[in-house]
């Protein structure tokens, strides 16, 4: 006889299971595996795919800096570019799969059961192998520059950039896959959302463009700011804005939270309405 | 011996927002709700307080006409759907064969889905790769494991689904006979998957239409009207308890012009159907020994060359009777522009007592086994069989079907 004994009935919101997503991060690792696999099958770049993007983007934006603005950014512009676009790339992409996570796998929400938070966080887990392929650019063109850097730094406001990036992208992608069981609209308006998060992120330019106080203040409540000045804190001589870092922290954190939160209340249901 | 599943007041109920269940809905219908009395919210009760207690070992048959909750019960003891009041205690590893394919991705390969529907299921890697050869042995796709599964026919990739949900070994089996249509082949499997499985001693619960299967395969049966448990007991018991309820108000005539859903192309619709007795009087109550005369009326679409017309007559059990093809008699219908009407008629009837149903099938003439099916409505009318006293023995449909009143003749004793 099974050791297996478990009660069923309507679930509390406010009890997080997280004994259980650990039980199931076999299914998790495969559901990420299986998107990874898929989504370069019969691809002729393959992974190569991960890197056209930001690369792509990194040329066009450079060429539009050199042209049309010129503002200094401490380290060669397509360096700096190119690690705010793979920043602001993970947080995007693994934002918006998630997002779209639950419909995309309604059919196996509707049949097992299974701890649905599995399904957007390994969305999430996608982008960051995505973004994983790009670092291989990013170390080449640190090195192609000549762009100094003091590795123990470096590496430190890496991870700190990464730790926030995936926290932002794991809270938006649990808020947008939790409105989207509810309602479709979501998804239209996700890419939308997005795009204009891409403008009140300073990626392509540097903090130091926005000399209004108050929008230098609003831009701190965007995670994605501080995460993406932190990271490159690692490569510019651009100071490390304390203050930034520690709001943008706060904010990516509670994003987080209240993300996990929604979902948890809004996946009891989910079987019923998708 | 503790049992493997307890349902306490169990309770299930549906939010329904005109024809849509709660929550589908857009943003803008959600905010036009909260200017509306919240007493435009209709509810659906699925389940209303169901208890009952499962012990290890024991196959249930779940029965019950549609609607009435059953598989909303199996969806609960899965976990795919919280119950809204009430608590179940499950005590063992659940599995259902309602899972078959769940996951399965057609750009990977066999080798691929078989890991990832493994886990899906519940399986970890290692009990994957331990099983790993047996669930392709029982596949019979050994050649083909490392094709995407997108190459595969439908029989392979069925049977390769099949085999992973099979291994899977649980303490309870959960098998939904009605959401696994139409492969006949694949309802075989399951049920050969049932027997082997409860001699293992494992639990079974069996939702089913199937009245011989369930008493064949069950050895407790549970009915479920409305959301409610009607009678629980012997699968005989249980059953024969359920077949007395299902009473005829048939008035003997059914418009269908109006139903929408539909099999077909609907090049020629059943518009109506009526049964008439032998005194022309449409009605739905027979004798044995009565006359069926049934009369179809038929509107085409489009001018047609020829339309086959199949009857069939079932017990609600879904067991068919008979099979009537209008060639059989010399009949055939050609040509059919305008609306026509049709009948057959069926002499000194022989059903035992109880309720029947009629299917009909208007389809193109039949090639190579295939044909251009026109309409299908399905089951779309009944009728009931009544004692009229021509034995005075009681008639249990369990001895059989027809009543048959043979010639029997003495032929002398033999030394």
């Amino acid at each position: 006889m099974s050791r297996i004994e478990y009660e069923i009935t309507r679930p509390r919101w406010t009890r997080f299971n997280v004994r259980e997503w650990w039980e199931y991060r076999e299914l998790f690792w495969f559901l990420a595996w299986r998107d990874v696999k898929v989504k370069y099958k019969q691809t002729l770049l393959g992974i190569g795919w991960a890197v056209l993007q930001p690369l792509a983007l990194m040329i066009l934006f450079s060429v539009f800096w050199k042209w049309v603005i010129r503002v200094d950014t401490g380290v060669p512009y397509p360096v700096f570019v190119y690690s705010g676009l793979i920043f602001w790339g993970l947080f995007a992409s693994g934002a918006g799969n998630a997002g779209g996570s639950m419909i995309d796998h309604a059919n196996i929400i509707k049949k097992v059961y299974f701890p649905r938070i599995i399904i957007p966080a390994s969305a999430v887990l996608v982008s960051l192998l995505d973004f994983a392929v790009t670092l291989v650019l990013y170390v080449a063109l640190i090195v192609f520059y000549g762009v100094k850097i003091h590795p123990p730094v470096f590496l430190g406001c890496f991870a700190l950039g990464l730790l926030m990036t995936v926290f932002a992208a794991l809270g938006c992608g649990f808020f947008f896959a939790a409105a989207n069981i509810r309602y479709r609209d979501v998804r239209y308006a996700i890419p939308f959302l997005l795009q204009l998060l891409f403008f009140a992120t300073p990626v392509v330019f540097p903090l130091s463009v926005v000399r209004s106080e108050a929008l230098a203040f609003v831009l701190s409540l965007n995670p994605m700011a501080a995460a993406i000045h932190v990271a490159r804190a690692g490569i510019s001589v651009e100071s490390m804005n304390w203050q930034l870092v520690a709001t943008g922290l706060a904010a990516s954190v509670l994003i987080f939270l209240g993300g996990l939160a929604l979902f948890n209340r809004n996946e009891i249901d989910c079987a019923d309405i998708l | 011996m503790k049992p493997v599943i307890e349902s306490r007041s169990v309770t299930k109920k549906y939010q329904i927002a005109g024809n849509l269940p709660a929550g589908y809905r857009t943003l803008r219908e959600s905010l036009s709700s909260w200017f509306r009395p919240a007493g435009n919210r209709k509810e659906f009760t699925a389940l209303d307080e169901v208890s009952f207690d499962v012990l290890p070992g024991e196959r249930w048959g779940i029965i019950g006409e549609n609607g009435a909750g059953k598989t909303t019960l199996l969806k609960i003891i899965a976990r795919i759907t919280p119950p809204t009041k009430g608590s179940l205690v499950v005590r063992g590893r659940v599995a259902s064969l309602l899972e078959v394919g769940t996951g399965f991705h057609p750009e990977l390969t066999g080798r691929e889905n078989i890991f990832l529907n493994g886990s899906i299921l519940g399986l970890s890697r290692r009990e994957i790769q331990g099983k790993f050869d047996e669930i392709v042995a029982f596949s019979e796709v050994e050649n083909f494991l490392d094709t995407p599964v997108k190459h595969y026919s439908t029989g392979m990739w069925a049977r390769l689904a099949f085999s992973v949900a099979a291994h899977l070994e649980p303490e309870i089996l959960l098998v939904d006979e009605v959401l696994s249509v139409g492969d006949a082949d694949f309802q075989d499997k399951s049920l050969r998957k049932m027997s082997d499985v409860s001699e293992q001693g494992r639990t079974i619960l069996f939702v089913s239409h199937n009245m011989p299967a369930v008493r064949r395969l069950c050895t407790r049966c549970l009915w479920i009207g409305r959301g409610k448990i009607r009678r629980t007991g012997t699968p005989d018991e249980v059953i024969d308890a359920y077949r007395s309820t299902v009473r005829d108000d048939s008035p003997g005539f059914a418009d269908l012009a109006s139903v929408e859903r539909r099999r077909g192309t609907q090049e020629i619709r059943l518009a109506r159907i009526e049964l008439k007795n032998r005194g022309g009087e449409t009605t739905g109550t027979y004798a044995i020994g009565d006359d069926l005369n049934i009369h179809l009326f038929l509107e085409p679409r489009r001018p047609l060359k020829k339309v086959k017309i199949i009857v069939g007559i079932e017990e609600p059990g879904g067991e068919r009777l008979c099979t009537m093809y209008e060639n059989d008699s010399g009949f055939s219908l050609k040509d059919v522009s305008l609306p026509v009407h049709v009948s057959l008629g069926i002499g000194d009837l022989r059903f035992c007592p109880g309720r029947y149903l009629v299917t009909v099938l208007l389809c193109s003439e039949i090639f190579n086994y295939t044909c251009d099916v026109y309409d299908d409505p399905g089951a779309c009318i009944g009728f009931t069989m009544v004692n009229n006293c021509v034995t005075n023995r009681a008639l249990m449909r369990q001895g059989g079907l027809l009543y048959l009143t043979p010639r029997w003749e003495f032929h002398g004793e033999r030394p």
